[in-house]
C-alpha cells in the first residue's frame, strides 16, 4: 500500500501529462525471433492466470480511439488474484462489485480462442526481454502486415504471466498501456492455493460459486448461432466481422437488447441493438456527427461509443478501436434521415420529396 | 375511321379544311349512320335558314352580350360584326361564301354562326390545357410533399424513444472483454477509470468528457474479475 501511494502521483502525472508513445518504442532490448515460439509464450500467458496467484500495483492508462488531442483515463488499481478464480481489482476503499465473465460455451468465432485470433490477424514476434518491477520478462509483439507493430506484452520469463502490455493504433498512436509496479507472484497449484482476498470478497465469490440460478441465468443470456440466426429473421443485424478483421466472438441477450462482441485478438468491440428510436434530446454530452442522411452521437471515451437510430432499432457501439470498425454497422444499419420537426412546412416537404424522387432517378445515386 | 359524330356539324357548315373534308366524304361513302346524320343537320339548317327574321329588341342583345362577357359589355351589333368580319378572314374558306360584309344585317342567327368560329373552340381547348395542367400540377406536388414527409421509416409500430443504458452496455462490453486474453485492460477497468473520474486517484487528459460514460459510481471502485474457464487474463 506504501508502494502505490508513493507511486501514485508519479505515475498519474507521467501518464496524463506524457505525449503518448508512438508504435516505433521499443523495449529495452532487442533480439530475433521464432514465432513459433512466440505463439507458445502467448500460449501460456493466456492461462497463467489458471495456474498462478499473484497481487500488485498495477498502472492502467487508455487513450481515446477517435481523438488524436491525447485525451485518456489513468489510473493505479490494487491487483489481486487467486490461480483459477478471481481477479479483484481495488480502488480506495471501495466496495467489491463482481463481473461473472461468459462461459466458454458462448465462444462463436471459428478461432478456438484469443490466441487463434492474434495469430490470425497479426504476426507474432519474440523481440526481446525486458525487466517489469524486478522480473526478467520476455517482449512478444503483434505487427500488422506492413510491420508496425499492434501489441506488445512484457511476458513473466518464470509464469508467463503478462506483467506490462501496450496496444497501439494502426496509425501508431498508443490506444492503452499497463503496468505492474510491484508484483508478488506464486505459481503454486490452485487446490493449495490460500488465497489473501479479504473476507467480504470472498463472500462474494462462495455465493456466487454457489448460486445454480445465477450461473444459470449468466447461460441463458448466451446467443449460440441458431439464436442468431433466428434473430436475424427477426430484423437483426448481426454481422460476423467489422472492418474486415474483428470477428464475432460471442453474442448475449441482455434485456431486450442483443450485444454482439468482436476482436482481432488486440482491439474489441461490441455491437448493441435495441428495439426503439433514439430520443435525441436525452443524448447530451455527445457530439453529433452527420452521416449520409441521418446523424451518429459520438463520445471519445475510452472506450469510444457511437449511437445512432437506424430502421426501428437503436444502434450502441462501445469499442477500443478506431472509427473504421463501425463502417460495417453503418452500411448495414444506416443512420435514419433527421426529422424536419422544425422544417415541416410544405415546401421543405415538397423540397424533399422531389429530391427524393431526383436520387430514385439518378443512376450513380 | 370513326364516326362523325359531333364534327357532323363542322361538315354541314363547311369548317373542314380540303384534307379532312375528303376523309369524311369517303367515310359517308360507306357509313349511312354518318351520312343520315349529316343529312338531318342539313335539314335542320335549311330549316332555320329558312325561316322569316326575327326583330330582336336591341336591349336583349345588349344584355345577353352583358351576360356573355363579364369583363365589360361588348362592342355593339355593328363593331361586332366588323370584327367578326376580321376575324373570319383569316378562319374558314366558308367565312368568305357565306358572311364576310354582306354579313352585316340584323339576323342573330347568321351572328351565332359568327360567335362560333375556330379560335373559340381553340380558346376552349386552351382553357382546358390550363385546368388540367393546373390539376396535375397540383397533383405532383401533392406527391412530393407526402414523399417529403418527415421519415419514420422501419416504424411500423411506432417504437418508443429510448436513450441507451450506456453505463449498463459499457459495463457488458467490459465483461465481454474477459474471454480475450489480450485485449485492452482499459476494457476491464473501464467502469474502475470512469468510476475514477471523480476520485482523487485518476486525472483525465485533455478531454474531460472523455471518461463519462461508465457506471458513474465513483464510491464503487473494488471489482472483481472471474476468469472464465481459465482463458481469461486479468492481471497485467
Amino acid at each position: 500500500m506504501h508502494v502505490a501511494l508513493v507511486a501514485m502521483p508519479v505515475l498519474i502525472g507521467a501518464l496524463v501529462f506524457l505525449v503518448p508513445p508512438s508504435a516505433s518504442a521499443t523495449p529495452d532490448s532487442l533480439a530475433g525471433a521464432d514465432d513459433s515460439e512466440a505463439v507458445e509464450l502467448l500460449s501460456r500467458s493466456a492461462t497463467a492466470s489458471t495456474r498462478v496467484s499473484y497481487q500488485g500495483t498495477q498502472y492502467v492508462s487508455a487513450w481515446s480511439a477517435l481523438t488524436k488531442s491525447g485525451a485518456s483515463s489513468s489510473a493505479v488499481v490494487q491487483v489481486r488474484h487467486r490461480a483459477g478464480g478471481h481477479t479483484e481489482i481495488g480502488v480506495q476503499d471501495s466496495q467489491a462489485e463482481i463481473f461473472t465473465s461468459q462461459a466458454g460455451t458462448s465462444w462463436l468465432a471459428e478461432d478456438e480462442g484469443s490466441v487463434d485470433l492474434l495469430v490470425g490477424s497479426y504476426d507474432i514476434q519474440l523481440v526481446g526481454e525486458a525487466q517489469v518491477a524486478g522480473r526478467l520478462a520476455d517482449v512478444v509483439e503483434a505487427r500488422h502486415p506492413d510491420g508496425s507493430v499492434a501489441a506488445r506484452w512484457w511476458l513473466d520469463r518464470q509464469t508467463a504471466l503478462s506483467l506490462r502490455r501496450e496496444a497501439f493504433m494502426p496509425d501508431g498512436r498508443l490506444l492503452s498501456a499497463s503496468a505492474f509496479v510491484d508484483v508478488s507472484i506464486v505459481a503454486v497449484p490452485p487446490c493449495c492455493m490460500r488465497s489473501s482476498v479479504d473476507d467480504h470478497a470472498e463472500s462474494l465469490w462462495a455465493s456466487e460459486e454457489g448460486s445454480s440460478e445465477s450461473s444459470g441465468q449468466a447461460d441463458r443470456s448466451t446467443l449460440q448461432w441458431d439464436d442468431i440466426e433466428r434473430l436475424r429473421r427477426e430484423g437483426f443485424h448481426c454481422l460476423e466481422s467489422l472492418g474486415g478483421s474483428l470477428v464475432l466472438y460471442e453474442a448475449r441477450e441482455i434485456g431486450d437488447a442483443i450485444q454482439l462482441s468482436y476482436s482481432d485478438g488486440v482491439m474489441t468491440a461490441s455491437v448493441f441493438e435495441q428495439p426503439g428510436h433514439l430520443d435525441p434530446e436525452q443524448m447530451t454530452g455527445y457530439t453529433v456527427n452527420e452521416v449520409g442522411e441521418g446523424v451518429i452521437y459520438t463520445r471519445p471515451g475510452p472506450p469510444a461509443n457511437f449511437v445512432w437510430s437506424s430502421q426501428g432499432r437503436v444502434v450502441t457501439v462501445v469499442a477500443d478501436a478506431p472509427s473504421d470498425v463501425i463502417e460495417d454497422v453503418l452500411d448495414a444499419l444506416p443512420p435514419d434521415p433527421v426529422e424536419y420537426e422544425d422544417d415541416d412546412d410544405v415546401v421543405s416537404r415538397i423540397g424533399r420529396g422531389a429530391k427524393k424522387v431526383g436520387s430514385w432517378l439518378n443512376p450513380f445515386g | 375511321m370513326k364516326h362523325l359524330d359531333d364534327r357532323v356539324s363542322d361538315l354541314v357548315d363547311d369548317r373542314l379544311d380540303h384534307d379532312e373534308r375528303d376523309r369524311f366524304y369517303a367515310h359517308l361513302a360507306g357509313c349511312e349512320q354518318c351520312r343520315e346524320a349529316v343529312e338531318m343537320e342539313r335539314y335542320a339548317k335549311g330549316a332555320l335558314t329558312s325561316l322569316s327574321d326575327v326583330e330582336v329588341p336591341q336591349t336583349l342583345t345588349d344584355k345577353l352580350m352583358r351576360l356573355a362577357e363579364p369583363a365589360g359589355p361588348l362592342p355593339t351589333e355593328h363593331a361586332y360584326a366588323a370584327h367578326a368580319a376580321s376575324v373570319a378572314s383569316w378562319g374558314p374558306s366558308r367565312v368568305a361564301g357565306t358572311g364576310g360584309a354582306a354579313h352585316t344585317g340584323t339576323s342573330m342567327t347568321a351572328d351565332h354562326e359568327y360567335l362560333r368560329p375556330k379560335f373559340i373552340d381553340r380558346h376552349r381547348r386552351g382553357v382546358r390545357m390550363v385546368a388540367g395542367g393546373m390539376v396535375s400540377t397540383g397533383a405532383l406536388l401533392v406527391m412530393l410533399a407526402s414523399l417529403g414527409a418527415p421519415v419514420n421509416s422501419g416504424r411500423g409500430e411506432a417504437p418508443s424513444a429510448v436513450v441507451p443504458p450506456m453505463d449498463e452496455f459499457t459495463v457488458e462490453y467490459a465483461r465481454s472483454t474477459g474471454s480475450i486474453s489480450f485485449a485492452e485492460p482499459a476494457s476491464i477497468l473501464a467502469p474502475a477509470l470512469n468510476g475514477w473520474e471523480d476520485g482523487a486517484a485518476t486525472s483525465s487528459g485533455a478531454d474531460a468528457e472523455s471518461s463519462s460514460s461508465g457506471l458513474g459510481t465513483a464510491d464503487a471502485g473494488l471489482w472483481t474479475v472471474e476468469t472464465g474457464l481459465g482463458t481469461t487474463e486479468d492481471g497485467g
